[in-house]
């Protein structure tokens, strides 16, 4: 029989601990604990979990958005068809403005919970052309589709969709694709294979339809692509299916999920990656004509129905991928609480501490130590940072308005800022470029200032006063602030607003509501980490923001509150200092990766 | 013969009713009546029913739910008129047999 040697090409290699050297699926001996062991990448698999339930179970709606934003328009539940129009903001469904128009079997094009159009709609003598543009507030009605249709699929944005195939009123399948510019439609190449019941997702220039009933097949696998001009055919899905749902970006990012197979509805999902479909985590209820939204990644199923039954449920669905991980770093030199950090992972800057723990201390840190720098002027705890290692700016804290200047050698002054405050949130790219927001005067506030190099300017407060919360931002026209609270009462906030440059916005709120936590990165990829969900608690919970959504990752292994944040982004994270327990103050540093390993001991 | 899978009934809360740490570790499957399939002698599911607050069924208690909600809606399929039966959309509830 081979050796190991023969067959890896190297020794069985002896190392005390773990082997830091090893490569994917490397044998090695770990002479400490006596153990054979073997590394492999972690990555999560696929899967759907369960999203807020729609007030009112149906099947067959006009659907919309993404899994953090979208909209369920009409569709039909005993007694009838309905008008009742839902919005999904990535937590709850609640009702809106009903559409003009009680309708079934219609279909919906749109980005947003606040954008979309409605056309179409059916069956039989109801077929109808309307269409209907939704604006966050009311429905109105629109240029109507060119011909009478229903079972349409229904893709891209508000203001450039398409509307695909579809059934007339006499039951005939159509081949037409209209397109959709905000105001009328237009004529453009037709499916190769007229159908109805499909599977329409992507955009105006790249799009796919799958799945459907065609004159030949009521349970059809046929897929075709669309590159803005002509459609083609493509591999077929494993599952024919009609009434199913979908979610994609474009027609080589695609899923297809439930609907109905020869026999009962299906959970089958399939995703589809521009050259085949494979088969991955089912729904956890089958059903048809559900409602289907977002992407191939992060795809939303609602509503369907399935035995009789009209339901209200909705899933989530994640793609795997790689596992994050935090991992340890160097130490700060002097452990403190309600620090300030900024820079990335590999150049990052800590400074401020309170009285007792080295309010002035300013350390950086190279990717593996920190060294003691230059003190800040007037020492502080509870201050804001933005910046990078070589360029930064401090700024509030200790209810002060100082502001202070690091030009990578030492601090200076720098004109103040307006209000007074700590506990404050901070974003921005350098010390001419800042945003501080929040904070306490001691009342709560939502004040904004923004610093342009010369001053600090007053803008557009938050919607939610709040304190210690987390904060992310690239410069100081694009922010992010989540979590923190507002007293009396601890009145912990999971509330997320997005700055852009001018004013803020309510984002899809933390999964943990939680104060004195840290954040990183920028407003479309941040991390959120540790903090405090109420008095006499501590965590350790990381949540990643992909610019829609909050995904709990993996927490740090030391939980701790008021502790300092920085990075570039949700990969590339930097956790410093802070409070393990009342009173209990930790140097740790902690390194987050977006991709980790698992090691396995060989056992008999 | 050894059984696969468990049933029990359980409302639907909505998020983090099943989450995605579950759902990556087993297969459910909803049905109408509120009841909800799981592995049988299987850990997560075990978690996930006790986290749920489900009340455990045998898989004949499960079917008989699940057969009363499809009965009682095929009753009132057929109740329908003609023209209402017609309608594509308004199918005739199938039955559904559970697996044990």
């Amino acid at each position: 029989m081979a050796t190991y040697k023969e067959k890896v090409g190297t020794s069985v290699v002896n190392f005390a601990g773990n082997y830091p050297g090893v490569v994917k699926g490397e044998l090695w001996y770990d002479s400490t604990n006596k153990d054979f062991k073997y590394q492999f990448p972690n990555v999560s698999v696929s899967s759907w979990s369960t999203g807020g339930n729609l007030n009112t179970g149906r099947a067959s709606m006009s659907n919309a958005g993404t899994q953090g934003s979208a909209i369920g328009a009409g569709g039909y539940s005993p007694p009838g068809r309905s008008a009742l129009s839902e919005s999904y903001n990535g937590v709850a469904w609640s009702e809106t403005a009903d559409l003009n128009e009680a309708r079934q079997l219609s279909s919906a094009a749109g980005e947003s919970n606040t954008s979309a159009v409605v056309f179409g709609g059916g069956p039989g003598s109801g077929t109808t052309t309307k269409v209907e543009k939704w604006n966050g507030t009311s429905w109105a009605e629109v240029t109507d589709l060119p011909s009478t249709r229903a079972y349409v699929m229904g893709l891209g944005i508000t203001n450039a969709s398409l509307a695909v195939g579809g059934q007339t009123p006499s039951s005939s399948y159509l081949t037409d694709t209209d397109l959709y510019n905000g105001s009328s439609w237009t004529e453009k190449n037709s499916l190769n294979t007229a159908r109805g019941y499909g599977s329409g997702v992507g955009s105006t220039t790249s799009a796919l339809a799958s799945s459907g009933a065609t004159a030949a097949e009521p349970r059809s696998n046929d897929v075709e692509s669309y590159n803005g001009t002509s459609w083609t055919a493509k591999s077929d899905l494993n599952t024919g299916r009609s009434s199913a749902a979908g979610s994609g970006s474009s027609n080589t990012s695609a899923m297809v999920f439930g609907g109905e197979p020869p026999g009962p509805p299906t959970a089958a999902t399939e995703i589809w990656n521009g050259s085949t479909w494979t088969e991955i985590a089912d729904l956890s209820t089958a059903r048809q004509y559900l409602g289907g939204a977002g992407s191939a990644t992060q795809g939303l199923a609602y509503g369907g129905n399935s035995g009789g039954t009209y339901y209200n449920n909705t899933e989530e669905f994640r793609a795997g991928g790689p596992v994050g991980a935090w991992s340890t770093g160097g130490n700060l030199n002097a452990a403190r609480a309600a620090l300030a950090s900024t820079g990335i992972q590999t150049a990052a800057l800590a400074f401020g501490g309170p009285p007792s723990q080295g309010p002035a201390l300013t350390e950086d840190y190279n990717g593996t130590s920190w060294s003691e720098v230059a003190d800040l002027n007037n020492g502080r705890a509870t201050l804001g940072a933005a910046g990078t290692k070589a360029s930064a700016l401090g700024f509030a804290g200790n209810t002060s308005n100082y502001s202070e200047s690091w030009n990578e050698t030492c601090w200076s002054s720098t004109p103040t800022l307006n209000t007074s405050r700590s506990y404050v949130g901070g974003a921005g790219s350098s010390n001419t470029n800042a945003l501080c927001f929040g904070g306490v005067t001691p009342t709560v506030t939502g004040a904004t200032e923004l610093w342009n190099g010369t001053a600090w300017v007053n803008k557009n407060s938050l919607n939610t006063a709040r304190r210690s919360m987390g904060s992310a931002g690239a410069d100081n026209e694009s922010a992010l602030s989540f979590g923190g609270n507002s007293p009396p009462g601890t009145n912990v906030k999971s509330e997320n607003e997005l700055w852009n440059g001018s004013s803020w916005t309510q984002q899809s709120p933390l999964n943990t509501a939680r104060l004195e936590l840290a954040g990183n990165g920028t407003a479309t990829s941040a991390l959120a980490f540790g903090g405090a969900p109420g008095p006499g608690s501590v965590v350790g919970l990381t949540e990643e923001w992909n610019g829609v959504t909050w995904t709990e990752v993996a927490d740090l292994n030391v939980a701790r509150f008021n502790l300092a944040g920085a990075g570039a982004d949700n990969t590339d994270g930097l956790a410093t200092s802070g409070e393990g327990s009342p009173g209990t103050i930790s140097a740790s540093t902690e390194e987050w990766s977006s991709s980790s390993n698992v090691i396995k001991t060989l056992t008999d | 013969m050894a059984k696969t899978y468990q049933y029990c009934v359980a409302e639907n809360w909505g998020k983090g009713f099943i989450d995605h740490f579950e759902s990556s570790k087993i297969t459910f499957a909803g049905y109408p009546g509120n009841v909800w399939q799981v592995p049988a002698y299987n850990k997560h599911g075990n978690l996930w029913i006790a986290k749920v607050a489900g009340t455990v069924k045998t898989k004949d208690e499960a079917q008989a739910i699940v057969t009363a909600q499809v009965q009682a809606a095929q009753a009132t399929w057929d109740a329908q008129t003609d023209e209402e039966k017609n309608d594509p959309m308004n199918t005739r509830p199938a039955d559904i047999t559970l697996e044990n």
